[in-house]
């Protein structure tokens, strides 16, 4: 059909013709004729019997949007904001925890029952994936407050204001002034989550500031990343400790902003931005209902949402980093040595022991389970008596195996015994089990380091020795993936002390094998966590929030890239211009606040003002 | 039984979501727009036999398509072609909200005017002529506080009696009142227009002649809005008329 096309050319010579004839362009007479039409309307129809020029309104923002109270009252806001919902959050999590406790209990009572030392295939999977969500499900107080707080933010008019203030540095990197609280909320100051931070976005209405902020709210720092800091400036930085945790918190800032406008003059230079319309409404006093509604709608959308991804995803990773498995000779060999010391452990309590006949064969295991179950209990409970219901619930479950744990000091009928038969069986049990978690423990690490992931973290090495990581510390930084709480897990697994000897630190147990570690591989270490990729459920926020998986995926790989080549640049330029730890660290800080300054000066185009 | 969709538009902070809530109250479930981020609420309630669905509208300023919001809002009542609009127009700010009133009249869908926040106003000394208003742009103009929920009944009034005069295409026509000045704007209901100047009107009445003359294009999309969408070299609404070539 020509028709449409002739339609189409006939309206494009019209405004060709208006363009030439009238010098301006047909938007902005309809725009212009729309507002006087409007206003001859209200000229029309409303009368003002009496003048009010200052509302309350006003009065308020004189103070609020003031050039110098401005900022202070809103470092203000911020710092309320921070401190209710990821602060007092997280004691609320104090609370709610011991629920979701207790629903991995119960799925862990459901599942097969767990081995000596090796546990059955569905038991360790499942538990994963329910730490996993039980992990997600931890943050929900969290959520409600913060919620709670945007809405009551958006309904007062409030978040108009922080748009306002805010807006004047962040347009410089292709940012909105709504961008601020996104970053906030997943960690200016060190310790936030990305989670809240991502989703708190969709209240940018420039598509292209939005999807910026999305980007760079992973590179904050969230609560998941401080335990790696700790351990390494603990490790190497001791003396300098305020320093360079100022650093760690401004560097961020300064690293997000520039990606923030390199991608704004690069990969989003197409995305729509919306003309800045700053509107500032009337304040109004929000309402109970609304607030909470909004709050709570929020946040069963993120409940539903996620969970179900949430599950699958963890699931993968999971097996990413359990799948080969050991092989079957090595199976047999911890078999046999878990059998070795087993035949000692029965070999000291002798055989006239009558516990001996107890704890034969399947018993053992089953012992192990009720000790296990037995110190968590009792852990568990904190008042007397409560103790004493964990001790009566026992003594019903088994008898005998309860004499065991009670280090042989039990009432019959009444009177307190002193069994020292159960007494020895309980010392040597403790040997018996300490090597039972060793066992364990070389289990799990050799599964990790043969998993696909573990062989990715072990091919990587001859490229990451540029940025000053080994395998270990590459197997460390891949097991962060699923959630940064892991690094320090999985390097804790890595550097184990030796049986027998005394437990230390992580840190000196680290410092005892990586004798040619300097701070500067401990920096190089602490510049990649900072821009370490999300973890999965700030992944999946992403793709929800962004709206497509190109972009979850683009959030996790240019962080990996980003942070190696920060990683590289400091490791190995810093070996190469022979700098100390601390002197890297001002380099690489100057340099990027260079880099920063300068790309703020940039001016990106189509800052529309049509509206205006 | 008939179900009535009905859309609920206007600016953010207008009290959209208060009005939302006061008429349909627990009725509401919350889903997300196809293929975006942006959230869609949903809500119903059952006036004098017929079920009325809303859907909430994301809050904007205009209707372009700069923002996602505005696109979703706008591709919603092309495509979905909702019964009714329900506009909700903060009553403090009348000036500005008319701007979205006028676009959203523009696409051709029957309107009813929430006046909301008329307390507020009243407060500050403002007498709004609502009858005035209602014959100048041609829709029934409601006043409500959405805060203390005044002005349910009527808006749920409204809104069935002007799906019922559109359905009936009886033409509500409001009698004129031989006030000084109309504007040169109709008083029929639903004819409103704003009055773009000689010069431009010139272009579009032609224009929009010619679209309404495609029956293709006239029986998916309202003239008057695409023409002045063309006019103002809107990207989608080009788009829009090739895809109707394509097909």
């Amino acid at each position: 059909m020509e028709m449409e096309r002739d339609i189409l050319n006939h309206a494009e010579i019209e405004r060709e013709k208006f363009l030439s004839q009238q010098g301006t362009t047909p938007e902005k007479v309809i725009a212009q004729k729309r507002y006087q039409t409007a206003e001859k309307i209200v000229e029309l129809t409303v009368k003002r019997e009496k003048e009010i020029y200052r509302t309350l309104t006003d009065k308020i923002d004189q103070v609020v949007c003031h050039r110098f109270l401005g900022p202070i009252i809103l470092l203000g806001v911020i710092y309320l904001f921070y401190e209710l919902s990821i602060v007092q959050g997280y004691k609320i999590t104090a609370y709610t925890w011991p629920i979701l406790a207790a629903f991995r209990d119960f799925i862990a009572s459901i599942l097969p029952s767990p081995g000596f030392v090796f546990d059955p295939l569905l038991r360790t999977i499942s538990l994963g994936v329910v730490d996993g969500i039980a992990a997600v499900l931890n943050y929900i107080p969290i959520f409600i407050i913060l919620f709670a707080l945007i809405a009551i933010m958006e309904d007062s008019g409030y978040m108009a204001r922080v748009a306002f203030l805010l807006d004047r540095v962040f347009r410089y990197y292709g940012l909105h002034g709504q961008s601020a609280l996104p970053m906030i909320l997943s960690g200016v100051f060190v310790g936030g989550c990305a989670i809240p931070g991502v989703m708190a976005c969709r209240t940018i209405k420039d598509e292209r500031a939005k999807l910026a902020t999305i980007l760079i709210c992973p590179l904050m720092n969230c609560l998941a990343k401080i335990p790696l800091y700790i351990l390494l400036v603990g490790m190497f930085f001791s003396a300098y400790k305020g320093i360079i945790m100022f650093f760690i918190s401004t560097i961020t800032i300064i690293i997000a902003l520039s990606v923030a406008k390199i991608l704004s003059l690069t990969l989003l230079r197409k995305t729509e931005t919306a003309p800045f319309v700053l509107e500032m409404p009337v304040y109004h006093l929000p309402t109970v209902q609304g607030v909470l509604r909004r709050c709570l709608e929020r946040t069963w959308l993120f409940v539903k949402k996620i969970i179900t991804i949430v599950m699958v995803v963890i699931l993968i990773v999971y097996l990413l980093m359990t799948f080969p498995g050991i092989g079957k000779d090595r199976k047999v060999y911890y078999e046999n040595q878990t059998n070795h010391q087993i035949q000692a452990f029965f070999n000291k309590i002798g055989k006239d022991n009558p516990y001996a006949k107890i704890l034969e064969g399947s018993k053992l295991t089953e012992f192990a389970i009720y000790r296990d179950d037995y110190k968590k209990a009792k852990m568990g409970a904190k008042s007397k008596e409560a103790k004493r219901s964990v001790d009566e619930k026992f003594s019903e479950r088994n008898g005998e195996f309860f004499k065991i744990v009670k280090r042989g000091k039990y009432k019959i009928d009444g009177k307190t015994v002193k069994d020292n038969y159960a007494l020895k069986v309980n010392k040597e049990y403790k040997k018996l089990n300490r090597e039972r978690n060793r066992i364990k423990r070389d289990i799990k690490e050799e599964t990790i380091i043969g998993s696909v992931m573990g062989r990715v973290g072990r091919s990587l090495e001859p490229v990451t020795k540029y940025a000053g990581f080994n395998w270990r510390i590459n197997i460390g930084l891949i097991s962060a993936f699923a959630a940064k709480e892991n690094s320090v897990a999985t390097l804790g697994s890595i550097y184990q002390s030796p049986p027998g000897e005394e437990k230390k630190a992580l840190g000196d147990r680290m410092k005892e094998k990586e004798k040619d570690w300097t701070p500067l591989h401990a920096l190089a270490i602490i510049l990649f966590m900072t821009m370490y990729p999300p973890c999965i459920p700030t992944l999946l926020m992403v793709r929800l929030e962004s709206g497509s998986t190109k972009w979850a995926l683009f959030a996790t790989f240019y962080p990996i890239v980003l942070g190696s080549i920060i990683a590289v640049l400091v490791f190995t330029g810093g070996r190469l211009l022979g700098l100390s730890g601390m002197q890297a660290m001002v380099a690489f800080y100057v340099f990027a606040l260079i880099v920063t300054v300068a790309l703020g000066l940039i001016k990106s185009k189509d800052v529309s003002e049509e509206y205006a | 039984m008939k179900e009535i969709i009905v859309a609920v538009a206007g600016q953010p902070n207008s009290g959209k979501s208060t009005i939302f809530n006061m008429l349909t109250g627990a009725r509401q479930h919350v889903a997300n727009y196809p293929g975006v981020t942006v959230e869609k609420k949903i809500g119903s309630y059952s006036y004098q036999g017929d079920t009325v669905t809303l859907v909430d509208l994301p809050g904007t300023y205009s209707l372009t398509s700069y923002s996602q919001e505005e696109r979703v809002a706008r591709d919603f009542l092309l495509h979905e072609k909702p019964a009714v609009v329900l506009d909700i127009v903060d009553a403090t700010n009348l000036e500005r909200n008319l701007y979205l009133t006028f676009q959203l009249d523009e696409m051709g869908i029957p309107l009813v005017v929430a006046l909301n926040m008329m307390d507020v106003a009243e407060g500050r000394g403002m007498k709004i002529d609502t009858y005035k208003l209602s014959e100048l742009l041609g829709a029934t103009v409601v006043s409500t506080v959405g805060k203390k929920s005044r002005g349910g009944e009527k808006l749920k009034d409204a809104i069935l009696n002007t799906y019922k005069e559109d359905g009936l295409q009886t033409g509500y026509g409001v009698a004129c009142m031989g006030c000084s000045a109309c504007l040169g704007m109709s008083r029929e209901k639903g004819s409103f227009r704003v009055d773009y100047g000689e010069e431009l009107e010139s272009i579009l009445m032609p224009l929009e002649k010619r679209l309404s003359e495609d029956p293709k294009i006239s029986a998916r999309y309202p003239a008057r809005w695409l023409a002045v969408k063309l006019m103002e070299n809107d990207s989608e609404a080009r788009r829009l008329v090739q895809k109707v070539e394509e097909s």
